[in-house]
């Protein structure tokens, strides 16, 4: 992670260092042009930092909520022959957006519907993260066939001052897609995805993108 | 009121280091001028604070935004999508940074970016030339005054400036859209291609489907890069392989040691000496020590940025120029013009569904004005709705289906194999329309809002007319029927009446002109009333053409420093 939360973006330019760059040789300082010589080289350069950096610990969420969202991901999106959901670090994510972007109705309502649904799973023999799959998997079809009813037709809307009106199984669906989709196991794995792909070729097979 | 004042006289200060205050450093500098360029921002130093190669996953919010921050401070600038979790540290605080609207204008968006480098950190990269279609296009249909130049004076210049920035582009030879000096282009895809061939045998050559013209390198040019297409050039280059002031002219005037950039340097205004009748320097405010700060030039360039030009000229009014330095025409701040963009229309192609693309490119495809031309060509593509033109930035791609995961039912693991692979090709057309110059579109001086640092701030007055409402008819029905020639399916049109501002071409506000009595310009940017003042900045623009407009900027301001340093030569200046 780049930023720990209440680093302001803003705050990120240092603005002491603008005395510097008045009249110094050190204004503009360029890479060495070796580092040039391959971008993947200058990607290690820019990240070897953060690749260090340890994982932030919940602010919001509880250890068990962690550890059931987790399990619920990993349903949605289970490992197959790719990564699946619950690799995909969603509960920190999760814990952030709960922590300084959801707003408060949102927050509230992701929280409550969480324990009330790891409430229905103990009446079915134990904390969800302790079932079975496939007592898991009831579960969950239970909690989307209400937000089908729930919906009426409507679809899920991502705004955010919408989303404490959203099911909560298509809150919890949403998350989950969104964060696998944007993590490392969801992006490499299942995406293919490549920060510096180094060229570009106008067409190829689609298995070889 | 002015504390300090630098005994030193530059021979040149440059305000503003954007895409044209990073040419007239290189410029002036290159030519032997001991060079000052005053930059309101604090500096981006590219190993730090480029992200162009961190991936969503390092992201506090993957890329949702750090969206209270932006409510609270950046209410105006978060509406631009390059204002992102990555690169909203580059765009302007609004509370810092206040405008006003005036009484019955648009809501107008001021997009800025106050950094050493300016918006040239954050543009498109497209870069086309315009041509006499464009020069000639106020004396043909009499809306604001004529151009002093036409393309064969700006043709070197845009050869000058494209041998040194690197604009990877395909020669088309259309006289709308003069080709330049081009490094390979970025080839279409296989579908794009296809396009390109159903397009020209629809519309007889006259809709033509080119590669975007865009200032990214595709091979090593002058020390910098060739692209490595990572596709996300906003958020920074580390091989400096799209041009930036940064990563570019910045670097090359600093080759010269006749450059000091000095940046948390906000110009509060310029300083007119009634003995010389000359421009004797720059009141500035320190962004961090709030002191303020007089520093004294030979010629000064205004470079801030069409309404920040304006808005400093305006600020500048003396007993002589009461309504505003270099304004004895009265046309300082008025003519502001835009883009109309965020209208065109859409579709899917079939065929090729076993091909995609591998690799980010910095650019899509371009097609070209193709109405109301002149010359030969004038009757057959003469609209009767609306005057001048308009191009498409256009393109075929696939999506990836996961995005449209969360309307499709279900979880598990048939449900995640669902959503592997790729959308059908669609193909979109996004139109770029003229705007044309009213001289009741203008920046005004609010007579009580200031910046955080106690400066004046701007007021904006703005709306688009029925030409442009029948610009945007006309785009939709336009790409509807190309889409519709290629068998497209599931055609929409769009419109979502961008608001002024929105596509971040702004221009206008000091034009050039033939006549001082209409004008603040001549042809060589150059002030009528103060011979050492140049504005080079979107401000000089007389009109505003259908291309993206920072390529011709770029040349004008070459050709003015070009100018000014030979009429400093002779002892003219």
């Amino acid at each position: 992670m780049t930023l720990p939360p209440g680093d302001r973006p803003a705050d990120r330019i240092p603005r002491r260092q603008a005395l510097r760059v008045i009249g110094g040789a050190a204004a503009l300082p360029l890479l060495p042009e070796e580092l040039f010589a391959n971008p993947h080289l200058a990607h290690v350069h820019l990240h070897r930092q953060e690749a260090d950096a340890e994982p932030a610990p919940l602010t919001v969420l509880t250890e068990h909520q962690a550890r059931t969202l987790n399990a619920i991901a990993e349903r949605i999106l289970p490992t197959t022959d790719t990564p699946g959901a619950g690799d995909a670090e969603i509960p920190g994510f999760v814990d952030r957006l709960l922590a300084g972007w959801l707003p408060d109705a949102a927050r509230d309502h992701l929280l409550a519907e969480l324990d009330s649904f790891d409430a229905r799973a103990r009446e079915k023999g134990g904390p969800f993260v302790d079932l079975p799959d496939t007592g898991k998997d009831e579960l969950l079809t239970e909690a989307q066939d209400e937000a089908l009813a729930e919906r009426n037709g409507r679809g899920f809307s991502r705004n955010p001052n919408r989303l404490h009106e959203q099911p909560f199984f298509d809150l919890v669906k949403w998350l989950t897609l969104f964060g696998y989709y944007t993590s490392e196991a969801g992006m490499k794995s299942e995406l293919g995805y490549r920060i510096v792909p180094g060229r570009w070729d106008p067409c190829v097979d689609i298995e070889d993108a | 009121m002015v504390q300090i004042i630098e005994r030193k006289t530059w021979d040149a200060i440059v305000i503003g280091s954007g895409i044209t205050g990073g040419w007239a450093a290189k410029e002036l500098t290159e030519k032997g001028l001991e060079t000052l360029v005053l930059e309101a921002g604090p500096p981006v130093v590219p190993e730090r604070d480029y992200s162009e190669h961190t991936p969503p996953w390092q992201m506090p919010y993957r890329g949702l935004r750090d969206r209270k921050h932006q409510a609270e401070r950046q209410p105006v600038q978060s509406r631009a999508a390059a204002c992102d979790e990555w690169s909203g540290k580059f765009f302007v605080d609004d509370i810092d940074n206040p405008y006003s609207i005036g009484e019955g204008g648009q809501d107008f968006l001021w997009i800025r970016a106050r950094i050493v480098g300016g918006r040239s950190l954050l543009w498109g990269r497209q870069s086309y030339r315009w041509s006499d279609l464009d020069f000639g296009a106020n004396a043909r249909d009499g809306y604001g005054t004529d151009w002093p130049i036409r393309y064969r004076d700006l043709a070197p210049w845009y050869d000058h400036v494209e041998s040194f920035v690197g604009i990877a582009g395909q020669p088309e030879n259309m006289p709308q859209l003069p080709d330049g000096k081009f490094l390979p282009p970025i080839a279409q895809s296989c579908m794009e291609e296809k396009v390109r061939e159903g397009l020209d045998r629809a519309f007889g050559g006259t809709r033509r489907f080119t590669p975007a013209r865009v200032a990214v390198l595709t091979k090593h040019h002058l020390g910098r890069r060739a692209c490595h297409y990572c596709g996300i050039c906003r958020r920074g280059c580390i091989s400096r392989s799209y041009f930036s002031s940064l990563n570019a002219t910045l670097p090359a005037a600093e080759a010269t040691g006749r450059l000091t950039v000095r940046p948390n340097s906000v110009v509060r205004n310029l300083v007119y000496d009634e003995q010389t009748d000359r421009v004797s320097g720059v009141h500035l405010i320190d962004a961090e020590s709030n002191e303020s700060i007089e520093v004294r030039g030979r010629i000064i360039f205004l470079c801030a940025s069409t309404i920040e030009s304006a808005r400093i000229l305006l600020n500048s009014a003396t007993p002589r120029f009461a309504e505003g330095l270099a304004n004895s025409s009265g046309q300082v701040g008025r003519n502001l013009m835009d883009h109309i963009f965020q209208v065109g229309a859409n579709g899917n192609l079939e065929g090729l569904e076993d091909k995609t693309t591998f690799g980010r490119r910095p650019n899509s495809c371009y097609l070209p004005r193709f109405v109301n031309l002149d010359g030969d060509r004038a009757a057959a593509t003469r609209e009767k709705d609306f005057l001048r033109g308009f191009g498409y930035q256009c393109g075929a791609r696939r999506g990836t289906l996961w995005q449209g995961g969360i309307g499709q039912p279900g979880f598990g693991a048939d449900y995640k194999a669902s959503l592997r692979g790729l959308a059908p090709w669609r193909l979109g057309f996004t139109g770029f329309g003229e705007n044309l110059p009213n001289p009741d579109n203008r920046v005004t001086i609010d007579p009580e809002l200031e910046d955080r640092w106690g400066i004046p701030a701007a007021r904006i007055t703005m709306s688009y007319g029925e030409n442009e409402e029948a610009m945007r008819e006309a785009i939709q029905t336009r790409a509807a029927e190309m889409l519709e020639a290629l068998g497209a399916k599931n055609i929409r049109t769009f419109n979502r009446n961008s608001l002024p501002g929105f596509a971040i071409h702004e221009m206008g506000t000091a034009r050039m002109g033939r006549d001082p009595e209409t004008s603040v310009l001549n042809g060589w940017c150059q002030s009528w009333d103060v011979p050492n003042l140049f504005v080079t900045d979107g401000a000089a623009m007389a009109s505003s053409a259908c291309q993206n407009p920072s390529l011709t900027y770029m040349a004008l301001t070459a050709r003015a420093c070009d100018y000014a340093v030979r009429q400093m030569r002779r002892l003219e200046l």
